[in-house]
């Protein structure tokens, strides 16, 4: 298929970056970096930290003290400037040495950025001029130490515009980093004893789940039907085995949600109860 | 008439020979490695070279006392079959062969030969994947059923492959130079506007970070705090606050075609002082599957 993509800018693949290796081990990785647009392209790369926050966001860390599973000093690349050919693409090893003593999962960023071309901006008032930038988190994972937990802290359920919304809030309570796909559905408890009938479902993710930190995750359920007896499930599901999963039941609420604050402490009265698996 | 006999004891002794070589019983299909793990499938996305599909053996050994046809099916009856996604394509040949894709429920021919011999024939087939951005990520198994003869003669193989989640952003590393502002009038003074490519197998969401205050080249001063603001179609202004992600976009899985995503980036000049100069700062632009299950566009939504 020929693609617009081919007349445009800069491709940066993967735009994240696993990297798993023994303790004492190096381990490497590739970032494939292509000039699809028809001139060259002069890039610097530089390491930095980051988290993520709530919402999944990337976001930066100045301060390395202040991320204690930073991988930032483990991390190398193979050039640091290098020119992206008008033509083809560049291969960036990412290379992490892992200390003997590391345990669970360490990130850091890579970021990707065209040095500024020599252009004067001179003229009269005020002008601002913006690098354009590519960050690609890499995350490695120290392999046989890993112990991959998530919680859910909460889960609220409430009417919305043709359905329901669901939102959860998840703690990534382990020493690694998880690829979390969640599913949300509704259902009918049965008055028999026999299964519940399943009314509407959606899926969410994957999401990459940093260890000792939060994110919310949200849900949109068509459903045009009765309420009366249905609730609201969350299953999140976060590696290979069953056992790497849990769920909650949250009642349906009519009222919108209410501020963030409260539904991350929990003090809501129709916070779910997590469901043991 | 002597001629006529010879002939028919050639027949004979052909037909007994034959009799003595070949395997008894019904032809059979023995699959030697019933268990074939691809590993992960990475789907191939327009712009990236396409890693070489990685293919596995799947030797097998039949033994026939006549001639005999190979088959093979992908099963779509079994516990170990999943419905394939559009994306997917699995294809198989004899080794050095042309790929021929396998189809459900479809027996594809895929080699023959006379008889056997007691040994049996060894006949040895590969297997391989292709994956594109139709694919939603996963796990997959898939059964291949192979066949000769009849349906009573069958071996399986069961194939195992993951395909990874795939987001990418076409970005463009030319810098985004403003208009020349003049601090003294009020106003929006918008960039360029800007446009990317998304493709992805996910739900996604573009955001877009300054990624520490632009710094004035002379003076070094930084700029002044909401002077950068990212505005949607409706004309609405977010401000770029240094190390604060703004969501610029957000849709469903694109499939392998791509979607168009706009950057509109302006300086707001308001009664705040905006000392002169030209400043310099860096804006990151990223790309990852959405937290949402809600589908569509949120432009410029701070989240």
């Amino acid at each position: 298929m020929a693609s617009p993509l081919a007349a445009l800018g800069l491709l940066v693949s993967p735009t994240q970056l696993g990297l798993v290796g023994k303790p004492g081990q190096i381990v490497s990785g590739t970032l494939h970096v292509s000039s699809s647009k028809s001139e060259e392209n002069h890039i610097s790369l530089a390491i930095s930290d980051f988290t993520r926050n709530e919402d999944g966001q990337v976001v930066e860390i100045l301060d390395s003290k202040l991320q204690p599973r930073s991988c930032k000093g483990w991390i190398d690349v193979d050039r640091s400037d290098f020119v992206s050919p008008a033509v083809g693409s560049v291969d960036v090893t990412v290379s992490a040495r892992i200390p003997a003593d590391a345990t669970g999962s360490y990130w850091a960023l890579v970021a990707l950025a065209s040095q500024p071309p020599a252009r004067d901006l001179r003229g009269q008032g005020v002008a601002i001029r913006l690098i354009p930038r590519v960050a690609i988190p890499i995350v490695v994972t120290v392999e046989g130490t890993t112990k991959p937990a998530v919680a859910i802290i909460e889960t609220r359920a409430v009417r919305a515009d043709k359905g329901v919304d669901v939102y959860s809030t998840i703690e990534n309570t382990g020493n690694t980093a998880v690829l979390i796909s969640a599913a949300f559905s509704l259902e009918r408890r049965s008055t028999g004893g026999g299964e519940a009938e399943e009314l509407a479902g959606t899926t969410v993710g994957p999401l990459t789940s940093l260890p000792g930190t939060r994110m919310k995750a949200k849900g949109h359920l068509e459903y045009d039907g009765s309420l009366a007896g249905v609730q609201a499930h969350a299953y999140l599901r976060y590696g290979p085995d069953a056992a790497d999963s849990t769920e909650a039941v949250a009642v349906i609420e009519d009222r919108p949600p209410v501020r963030q604050d409260s539904a991350v402490n929990g003090t809501s009265p129709s916070a779910a109860h997590p469901v043991k698996r | 008439m002597t001629s006529r006999r010879t002939m028919l004891l050639a027949v004979v002794i052909c037909a007994a020979s034959a009799a003595v070589a070949a395997a008894p019983g019904p032809p059979s299909i023995v699959v030697l490695s019933p268990l074939v793990d691809l590993g992960s499938v990475r789907p191939s996305v327009d712009g990236i070279a396409a890693p070489e599909p990685r293919s596995a053996p799947i030797p097998l050994l039949i033994q026939s006392s006549s001639p005999w046809s190979l088959t093979a099916t992908l099963e779509s009856n079994s516990a170990a079959t999943q419905l394939l996604p559009d994306g997917d394509r699995i294809e198989i040949r004899p080794a050095g062969r042309v790929w021929t894709r396998l189809q459900l429920s479809l027996p594809i021919p895929l080699a023959s030969g006379g008889e056997t011999g007691p040994a049996g024939d060894s006949i040895p087939l590969e297997v391989r994947v292709i994956s594109t951005l139709d694919s939603p990520p996963g796990s997959r198994h898939v059964r291949i059923r192979f066949a000769i003869a009849s349906d009573s003669n069958t071996g399986f193989a069961d194939v195992s492959y993951a395909v990874p989640v795939v987001t990418q952003l076409n970005d463009d590393l030319t810098p985004f130079v403003s208009p020349r502002v003049n601090p003294a009038r009020p106003g929006l003074y918008p960039y360029e506007i800007r446009t990317y490519q998304v493709v992805s197998n996910v739900p996604w969401v573009v955001e877009a970070t300054l990624s520490a205050p632009a710094i004035a080249q002379a003076s070094a001063a930084t700029l002044p705090q909401n002077t950068l603001v990212i505005t949607n179609e409706t004309g609405v202004a977010q401000p770029l606050v240094p190390n604060e992600p703004v969501a610029i976009a957000s849709g469903g899985a694109s499939g392998q075609q791509p979607r168009s995503v706009q950057l509109r980036l302006a300086v707001k000049v308001d009664d705040a002082v905006l000392p002169a100069g030209d400043y310099s700062g860096q804006l990151s632009l990223s790309i990852r599957p959405a937290a949402s299950s809600g589908s569509g566009t949120e432009a410029a939504v701070r989240r």
